[in-house]
């Protein structure tokens, strides 16, 4: 699987043939540290190979924990040229000495609580370079290095940081990753280590207290304007509410109609809110409730009129009768 | 004992705007602060203290702005400070910060406890505490929300695992602690403590040069580029049909965007 490098040889002389990555050392890493390999591993995988494919060398998983012989032929599918197998949890210390004298180009670890401890540790251990919070990866096609896309600003924007040291060690939010390869045409090979690490006992849990659920912290708030006609029809917005894990707010109207509270009030009278997500029902809307909205992200608005304030407001327009459509929501929610 | 809390001085986010045009931060008007999660951090040294005894220092890396990180942190309640400053650290990168904050808490030993903020405010990042933990050879501990003294001359750090779900963890010092902002919130400087924060003697500033790090120790392993967008606001779109075909393409976007998780549709 090595890259054909004739052209570039010729056109960069000798010097190209000893960056050529051997069975040996190099190649991309991606390491399992749970046992079993879910969904967002396997999109790692998938990751990685479209790495190894540019750059021109193996994707190697290393599989910790106590993984079956079946997770070895998902993870070849999804795209891993060799997969090792070996058994516990490593400290940081097991994972320096395994991937020193393996010189690792690029190693990928999910953000997983044990990946987010081991590979900004992994990375200063062996004077590498890092990308502690990646949300993709990329191949600079003429630097060749590992450029990493990292959230910022409450993923308002990704900024490229370009790994420059080897080994370019990145964690990544696998539930960004695109969807995982199965391929059954892929091969590969399967390999016990022999390594055996220590498993730590399980730590006792404790409760710990919970921020409630405020308009002003919330990322999700559904909000009910007088489309909504009776109270009947706002407790829906509450159960939706619920449903969604977000809080419930409201206009003026529904505040003189009772089905509020001052508090719950949105707008530049009431709380100015800046969820991520802003569902507005029967709202028609006003320059009160838009100034109080105007730091939400997504706007959708449900309500009848195609001519209503809120029309050229909202991201997202469903011209519909808000107590049908938030009992047709619900019903999806819950299904 | 003595605690080493590593503050660093960052942009404020609500004053960070993004340039579309240029696909960079657009830095006017951006005003700097102590990272908020540092400021966690300090509270939660601070508290230790009150239940145990013994000092706290405020560490910080970068150009001369930052003295005002130390001093915000004297302040708050934070001994002493100690500023490692120079023009080349100004833009250094994670690996030399992590670098010259280990040789700084080398200059400082015996340090028992190093804390750090969870993620930096901006960017988002969160590797200092484990990288900082590497270079000293300690434990560490990631999302702890509060720390007590144990019997056994150690600490007892609870780390947040999940929503209302704590995990205790017993560590042997020294260790590094990265604190998540949670339960302790940090408290308000005293006016009396603020004017006491330019006292000389609380401050002490050294160069790079002076804990014996080369300009090799602090080259840069990651060179930061451009950003890269998401596609411009579209106001006005509508979803028509019927309406469980108009919720279930509703219920899609929402989940493309990861404004809902998956488990909730």
């Amino acid at each position: 699987m090595s890259l054909d490098l004739s052209y570039y040889e010729a056109l960069m002389g000798a010097a190209a043939a000893g960056e050529q990555p051997t069975a040996e050392t190099g190649g991309v890493w991606v390491v399992a540290l749970a046992g079993r390999l879910d969904d967002g591993l396997l999109r790692l995988i998938g990751k990685g190979r479209v790495l190894a494919d540019a750059l021109g060398a193996y994707v190697y998983l290393l599989m910790a924990g106590d993984a079956g012989a079946a997770d070895g032929e998902r993870a070849i599918k999804a795209g891993a040229d060799r997969v090792l197998v070996a058994g516990g949890m490593p400290a940081l210390a097991d994972l320096v000495e395994f991937f020193r004298p393996r010189g690792p180009q690029v190693v990928l670890f999910p953000a997983t609580r044990s990946g987010r401890a081991l590979g900004p540790g992994l990375a200063q251990a062996l004077n590498g370079s890092l990308c502690g919070h990646a949300a993709d990866l990329e191949v600079d096609p003429i630097y060749q290095r590992v450029v990493a896309h990292q959230p910022v600003l409450d993923d308002a924007a990704r900024q490229r940081v370009a790994l420059l040291a080897a080994p370019a060690v990145a964690v990544v939010d696998t539930t960004r990753l695109p969807a995982a390869f199965n391929e059954p045409w892929r091969t590969g090979t399967v390999e016990e280590t022999g390594l055996t690490w220590p498993v730590s006992a399980p730590r006792p849990t404790v409760a710990l207290p919970v921020a409630p659920l405020t308009l002003a912290s919330a990322a999700v708030i559904v909000a009910g304007g007088l489309g909504l006609k009776t109270a009947e029809g706002f407790a829906l917005a509450t159960q939706l509410a619920q449903a969604l894990g977000a809080a419930v707010g409201g206009d003026v109207a529904a505040l003189d109609a009772g089905w509020i509270t001052e508090d719950q009030l949105i707008g530049l009278t009431g709380v100015r809110v800046a969820p991520r997500l802003f569902l507005a029902l029967g709202m028609d809307g006003d320059t009160n409730l838009f100034m109080g909205i105007q730091d939400a992200g997504l706007v959708v608005a449900v309500q009848p009129d195609p001519s209503a304030p809120i029309a050229a407001v909202a991201d997202y327009n469903i011209h519909a009768d808000p107590v049908e459509f938030a009992r047709v929501l619900l019903g999806k929610l819950r299904m | 004992m003595r605690i080493v809390v590593c503050v660093k001085q960052t942009y404020d986010p609500a004053t960070v705007k993004i340039s579309r045009s240029r696909e960079e931060f657009d830095l006017r008007g951006a005003v700097k602060i102590t990272n908020p999660a540092d400021r966690y951090a300090l509270e939660a040294a601070l508290r230790l203290r009150e239940a145990a005894g013994g000092e706290v220092i405020a560490l910080t890396v970068g150009d001369a702005d930052a003295e005002d990180v130390g001093r915000e942190a004297i302040a708050m309640g934070a001994d002493r400070a100690l500023l490692i400053a120079g023009p080349e650290l100004a833009s250094a990168t994670g690996r030399a910060v992590a670098r010259a904050l280990a040789a700084g808490i080398g200059h400082l030993a015996p340090v028992d406890l190093v804390l750090t903020g969870q993620v930096a405010a901006v960017d988002g990042a969160g590797g200092l505490a484990p990288r900082l933990a590497a270079a000293l050879g300690w434990p560490v501990a990631l999302d702890v929300v509060s720390l007590a003294a144990a019997a056994d001359g150690g600490i007892v750090a609870t780390a947040a695992v999940g929503p209302g779900v704590g995990e205790v963890i017993s560590l042997a010092l020294p260790a590094v602690v990265a604190i998540a902002a949670g339960i302790e919130r940090p408290r308000y400087p005293q006016p009396a403590r603020i004017a006491n924060a330019w006292a000389p003697g609380l401050l002490a500033t050294c160069t790079a040069q002076d804990l014996g790090l080369t300009a090799e120790d602090l080259a840069p392993d990651v060179e930061v580029g451009g950003l890269v967008l998401p596609p411009e606001r579209t106001r006005g779109q509508v979803i028509a049909g019927p309406l469980a075909t108009a919720a279930e393409e509703l219920l899609a976007a929402l989940k493309a965007q990861r404004l809902i998780s998956a488990a909730a549709a």
